[in-house]
């Protein structure tokens, strides 16, 4: 082990909490699902659905542990609600549920942005999840990397489902001016390289 | 208020006929607010049916706690939200030979589904 790899690993921190933001569904419920399932007990953090805002509660899973040369980083997830900037019922009706049902799932979406926004204070690290198969991608994503980056909290930005073929990983990097993470938390194609990032944030 | 609403009527994809109207707030404006007076003032004017358009931008953080404000304020009848475009900087003439780049911040209610191709 070089002399620089010794003072990083004595430098990088043991423990992280990592937060999953970013735009309805983009992907984070099933990415955290998936690091739960590789590094962590497996319980599954959240329902997975088509439907926009099916996580509107935050939801933390404590010890997942990821490790490279330089040592273990004992994480704690935490999967937020989609952030959006409008709370439209009748969305809901779209995918089959009854006005009252519809109604009522916009009255928790609501509250559920608020808790995604306040828990930005509360991130060492945070993973914005961006669809990249959804172009031009939400707005919502700058506001986030804006609102994380004053806070300096360091980001990781996650190019979701980059397994469909619509997918574009170098539009999401062209778009936000920074290095990306092509992944797919469907498959679990390119969480080494994620995992490597979170290490490396872990350091900072 | 030293803002300016202009209204006028533009031709939207093939058929549909919108009205759009814009306030257009200036820096100096802004300059004056706190964060919660920006946010209620975009809010009254989107309830009004009206897109802002904000010299100088919102900053991360202002853009955040309007999330937070329009959020509480969701009635599921009325108001349901805006959209927010953050287009590139316009440069703008400041003097006889100098130009200076002025960010704008442009708020729309959330029905203004071609605000993109509206207003860039």
């Amino acid at each position: 082990m070089s002399i620089l790899s010794r003072l990083f690993a004595r430098s990088r921190k043991s423990r992280l909490t990592i937060g999953i933001l970013g735009a309805p569904n983009a992907g984070k419920t099933t990415l955290a699902n998936r690091i739960s399932n590789e590094c962590g007990n497996g319980e599954p953090l959240g329902v997975v659905s088509p439907v926009p805002h099916e996580t509107r509660e935050c939801s933390a899973l404590e010890h997942c542990v990821i490790s490279d040369q330089n040592g273990s980083l004992d994480l704690t997830i935490v999967d937020t609600p989609g952030i959006a900037t409008s709370i439209d019922y009748r969305e809901f009706q779209q995918h089959g549920l009854t006005r009252q049902d519809s109604i009522q799932r916009a009255k928790e979406a609501t509250r559920g942005v608020i808790k995604a926004i306040q828990s930005l204070d509360k991130m060492d690290a945070a993973i914005v999840v961006v669809d990249a198969a959804r172009a031009p991608f939400d707005q919502i994503n700058w506001t986030v990397i804006g609102n994380l980056e004053a806070r300096r909290i360091p980001i990781i930005v996650a190019a979701n489902k980059s397994d469909l073929a619509d997918a574009d990983p170098e539009l999401v990097k062209e778009t936000f001016q920074s290095d990306i993470i092509p992944i797919s938390a469907k498959d679990g194609s390119g969480m080494n390289e994620l995992y490597g990032s979170i290490l490396s944030v872990s350091g900072m | 208020m030293n803002c300016m609403e202009v209204s006028y009527r533009f031709q939207e994809c093939e058929v549909q006929k919108v009205d759009l109207r814009i306030n257009f707030v200036t820096e100096n404006t802004t300059r004056k607010m706190n964060s919660t007076q920006k946010c209620d003032f975009i809010i009254s004017k989107l309830k009004e049916e009206a897109a802002v358009i904000i010299e100088g931008g919102l900053s991360p953080e202002e853009e955040a706690a309007l999330i937070e404000e329009a959020m509480t304020q969701i009635d599921h009848q009325e108001f349901l939200g805006y959209k927010i475009l953050n287009p590139a900087p316009l440069r703008m003439r400041e003097g006889l030979f100098s130009h200076k780049n002025v960010k704008m911040t442009v708020v729309a209610p959330h029905n203004y589904e071609h605000l993109s191709i509206a207003l860039v």
